[in-house]
């Protein structure tokens, strides 16, 4: 008799399993790999490395040499068809030698030695300058030799004195001079608005506006003259250094921000190095069109954005889930709105960038700048307008009206639940366009005009088209946690007494919240690291301030920000010094990572709280 | 209270004997009929339930036990396709009356699940929900409350000490007397209880039979059970109903002892199905 395969004594073994296996696999490789590439492309950047100076033969046989620090070795095609290893170099010393790298014929090269007196100094200006100091000259015109052994450390003290000066002068300049232009302004724009209005230019509210504003202006030449003198301090004392080639030329301390012998470094000192740099780039504003310094405007605008932005799509989201949810008849309309937001999500972001554009920045923007271009005319107006009250109370009076949500029994629901959502709908319509049609509203910044304030790109703009981007994955996750809350509680609160709303509000809400965060963190996390629409909604390359910070009123929502998504964009494709912004893209991407990590962690330790405030069921 | 309360107390007269005069109906269900869809639940009951007794419900699964006592506080409103007949009056006021308001219908009517269903809460914050959502903030009378409602279903002395705790940390039937507490704290003068024991091991059912007897004093109870020696320890009158229809209902010690009809005897003997 023969066996059937379910008599067999072994099962065969299921090679679907290994194929699974297989396809996690890849994945997890990938996603490691991904994150080792970065973090160590990312991390290297900040550590100190050796300085080699080479003994070159040119072309027509003489020897010159050349410092730097190597980069890479690669093969190189000649034009006989053969190969020759070459080395790439970081020279430094853009300022004499017009370039930050060189490639080298590994054949040219005679010798290399580290000599330990090389010195590496970052700059304000040029990037990093190689070389062997010689003397340290005053402005009396006092001279230190480079051998002489307080050499270091009165170089370090003039580099910290520059420092320090640094950034009192930036203090100065964009804190004390800023605030009198800031007031300058205001008061000139006074004047304008003052004149427009048919006051006399020589009456007394415009000549006392003068009076103060030549006041301040003392106040700001004063300053002004205080800053050009420390400026000049910076430029006071010099540093007379030797290059490899020979050349020798000078620096002023002033525009040194740290110097180090990096071929003296011990580990130790290596890791002071590392640490500074680490430090300095995440704390401190950008140079040179962003190849050197730090990124921290990035960082806090890219912080400000996404947390804007989640407050933003949170309630917006969670009330559309509830109304889905909870309220509406689940009819043929609210499985095409399901369908329509499931969608959304999978629109590309730059759709939403131009949405963005349009509406908010050129729509809102412009009409809180300077009310609406083209008004409709009063005769117009005033029907649009009673039409909306009119509907404002049909509304109102639905809502207090019909019976308490939850107490709709079959012989009451109809007429009134069927018109609600049309009546609200055109409440919203109509207030809309009564609103934004006014003929009598001429904007908030209208004296500023054509300057726009808001109707330019700004960070308000930006968080709301990322958070119209992301509203979808909160509606679902919400709808999906609200769906989880088991009927058992929610007959439990009706049988206690509770209106519809309040069970919502005090039993399902918080049990779905946590499901609500798990949406939140997602929005979060994908707005976080979106690039395309913030483009044309309101980030730069480089903003002059931060969205945030302690000049009333605080919060800045016009501005413009910087953002490390995009600024990793503007290093890698947009800079003048791709060479020398390599290295920065990859710690920014490094970044850009551990800020969304932070976020998301903060964001899911908040869940786990409210899931052990609320332990009901699990998500 | 309602002018009721006037009345004699009923309780003493359920005790004695089968042949005892019908007391004051209280909950009247009228010729009630009721449809899921086009399933035929209930079918054509009529039922007098009188004050401050406990009045049970048996029968086999399905016949339409649960269905009748969420309609005595309209809990099935919220099911879609739903359709009734005829009528229920509690203290002779309509349910279906369109001046009668469901919400204060509900605050009138406490309810304890099959599955108890506590919220996701601290226990203190369970028991003073249906205060809460009355707005009834005072938090010294809130305090009197929970004490008052905890100790009625005899929790407190276990609870007392974590109040302010998560109400998921108690045990089942903790859950389950913590959600009797929470149905009486705000004093309904009807107590709809579902198969409240379904849950509870032996201990904790007589905890919750002695607190029934207990909470008759004051309040009507209606208890959905499929356990019959329960229905004969704690209530007074009994109703058997079978495949949506009432078949049978008198007091208690009748019923289940001396069933008039034949289909109640097979059922309270066993020899059902
Ligand atoms: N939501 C519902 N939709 C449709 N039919 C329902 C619904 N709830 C109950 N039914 C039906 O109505 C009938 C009565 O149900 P009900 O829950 O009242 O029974 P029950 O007597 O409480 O049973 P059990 O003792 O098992 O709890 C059953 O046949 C059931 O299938
Ligand atoms: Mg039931």
């Amino acid at each position: 008799m023969k066996r059937t395969a379910s008599q067999r004594k072994h099962t065969p073994g299921e090679i679907q399993v290994w194929l699974c296996a297989a396809g996690l696999a890849c994945g997890l490789l990938m996603i490691a790999g991904l994150l080792l590439l970065i973090f160590g492309n990312g991390v290297v950047v900040f550590w100190p490395k050796p300085i080699s100076e080479f003994t070159v033969r040119s072309a027509d046989g003489s020897e010159s040499k050349i410092s730097g620090e190597l980069v890479k070795t690669q093969l190189r095609r000649t034009a006989e068809g053969g190969t020759k290893a070459e080395i790439q170099l970081f020279t430094g010393n853009k300022d004499a030698y017009g370039l930050g790298f060189r490639f080298i014929d590994k054949e040219a090269i005679l010798s290399e030695s580290r000599p330990e007196g090389l010195m590496l100094a970052e700059r304000m200006e040029y990037g990093d300058a190689l070389f062997h100091p010689v003397q340290l000259k005053r402005k009396d015109g006092a001279t230190l030799p480079a051998s002489a052994p307080e050499f270091q450390g009165t170089l370090q003290q003039r580099l910290d004195e520059g420092n320090r000066l640094r950034s009192r002068l930036l203090h100065l300049e964009k804190g004390r001079i800023g605030k009198i232009n800031a007031r300058i302004k205001a008061m000139e724009l006074r004047i304008k608005e003052l004149l427009a209005g048919g006051k006399s230019g020589t009456g007394p509210e415009v000549s006392a506006l003068r009076d103060r504003i030549a006041r301040e202006q003392k106040g700001f030449d004063t300053l002004v003259a205080e800053s050009r003198q420390m400026r000049a301090r910076l430029e006071e004392d010099e540093l007379t250094v030797r290059l490899s080639t020979g050349e020798e030329r000078t620096l002023k301390t002033g525009s040194i921000v740290y110097c180090y012998e990096p071929n003296r470094l011990s580990l130790i000192g290596k890791l002071g190095v590392f640490l500074h740099h680490v430090i300095e780039f995440a704390t401190s504003e950008p140079r040179e069109a962003n190849t050197e310094g730090g990124i921290f405007p990035a960082i806090f605008g890219t912080f400000v954005m996404t947390i804007l932005l989640a407050l933003l799509v949170t309630p917006f989201g969670v009330i559309a889930a509830i109304y889905l949810r909870e309220y509406a008849s689940q009819g043929l309309l609210v499985r095409i709105v399901r369908i329509c937001v499931n969608n959304l999500a999978g629109v590309p972001s730059i759709v939403f960038g131009v949405f963005g554009l349009g509406f908010f920045v050129y729509g809102m923007g412009a009409f809180i700048d300077g009310g609406t271009r083209i008004p409709l005319p009063p005769m117009w107006w005033f029907p649009v307008a009673i039409a909306f009250l009119v509907c404002l109370t049909g509304s109102i009076l639905l809502a207090v009206q019909s019976p308490p949500a939850g107490a709709e029994s079959e012989n009451r629901r109809g007429f009134g639940t069927r018109l609600k959502p049309i009546v609200a709908t055109l409440t919203v319509f109509l207030g809309v366009l009564t609103l934004f049609q006014c003929p009598y509203f001429h904007g908030f910044f209208s004296s500023s005009l054509p300057t726009p304030t808001f109707g330019t790109g700004g960070i308000l703009w930006a968080s709301l088209t990322l958070a119209l981007m992301t509203l979808p994955v909160v509606i679902v996750a919400t709808e999906e946690a609200l769906a989880a809350v088991p009927r058992g509680v929610r007959e439990a609160a009706l049988a206690c007494g509770a209106s519809k709303w309040q069970t919502i509000q005090r039993v399902v809400l918080p049990s779905a919240l946590p499901g609500v965060m798990t949406g939140v963190i997602l929005a979060m996390a994908r707005g976080a690291g979106e690039v395309a629409p913030l483009m044309i909604t309101g980030v730069v390359k480089l903003a002059p301030s931060l969205p945030l910070d302690f000049e009333a009123p605080f919060i800045h929502a016009e501005r413009k920000f910087m953002h490390l998504g995009f600024h990793i964009y503007d290093l890698g494709f947009q800079s003048p010094d791709s060479e020398a912004a390599k290295p920065m893209v990859f710690a920014t991407t490094l970044l850009l990572i551990l800020l969304v990590v932070v976020l998301n962690l903060a964001a899911i330790s908040l869940r786990a709280h409210l899931r052990r405030k609320y332990q009901a069921s699990a998500f | 209270m309602p002018p009721e309360s006037a009345t004699p107390d009923s309780s003493a007269v359920s005790s004695s004997a089968p042949a005892a005069p019908l007391d004051p109906a209280f909950i009247e269900v009228d010729h009630f009929n009721f449809w899921y869809g086009t399933k035929h639940a209930i079918q054509d009951i009529t039922m007098e339930i009188p004050e401050r007794q406990i009045t049970a419900f048996i029968g086999p699964s399905g016949c339409g036990k649960t269905t009748l006592l969420r309609n005595l506080n309209r809990l099935n409103d919220l099911i879609e396709n739903i359709r009734h007949e005829g009528d229920i009056r509690i203290d002779g006021q309509s349910l279906y009356d369109p001046s009668s308001e469901v919400i204060s219908l509900r605050k009138r009517v406490g309810m304890v699940f099959q599955k108890y269903n506590p919220f996701p809460k601290t226990i203190y914050e369970n028991v003073v929900f249906s205060l809460r959502v009355a707005g009834r903030n005072h938090k010294a009378e809130l305090d009197e409350v929970a004490e008052r409602s905890l100790r009625g279903a005899a929790l407190w002395d276990e609870v007392k000490d974590k109040l302010h705790e998560s109400a998921y940390g108690l045990s089942g039937g903790q859950q389950q007397r913590l959600c009797i507490a929470r149905a009486i704290a705000n004093r309904p003068q009807i107590l709809l209880m579902d198969e409240p024991c379904a849950a509870l091991d032996p201990v904790a059912t007589l905890k919750i039979e002695a607190l029934m007897t207990q909470l008759k004093e004051e309040f009507t109870i209606v208890i959905v059970t499929h356990n019959m020696q329960q229905a004969g320890r704690v209530s007074d009158r009994t109703a058997y109903f079978y495949m949506g229809r009432l078949i049978e209902y008198g007091p208690t010690m009748q019923l289940l002892s001396n069933p008039r009809e034949k289909a109640t005897q097979d059922y309270v003997s066993g020899r059902y199905g």
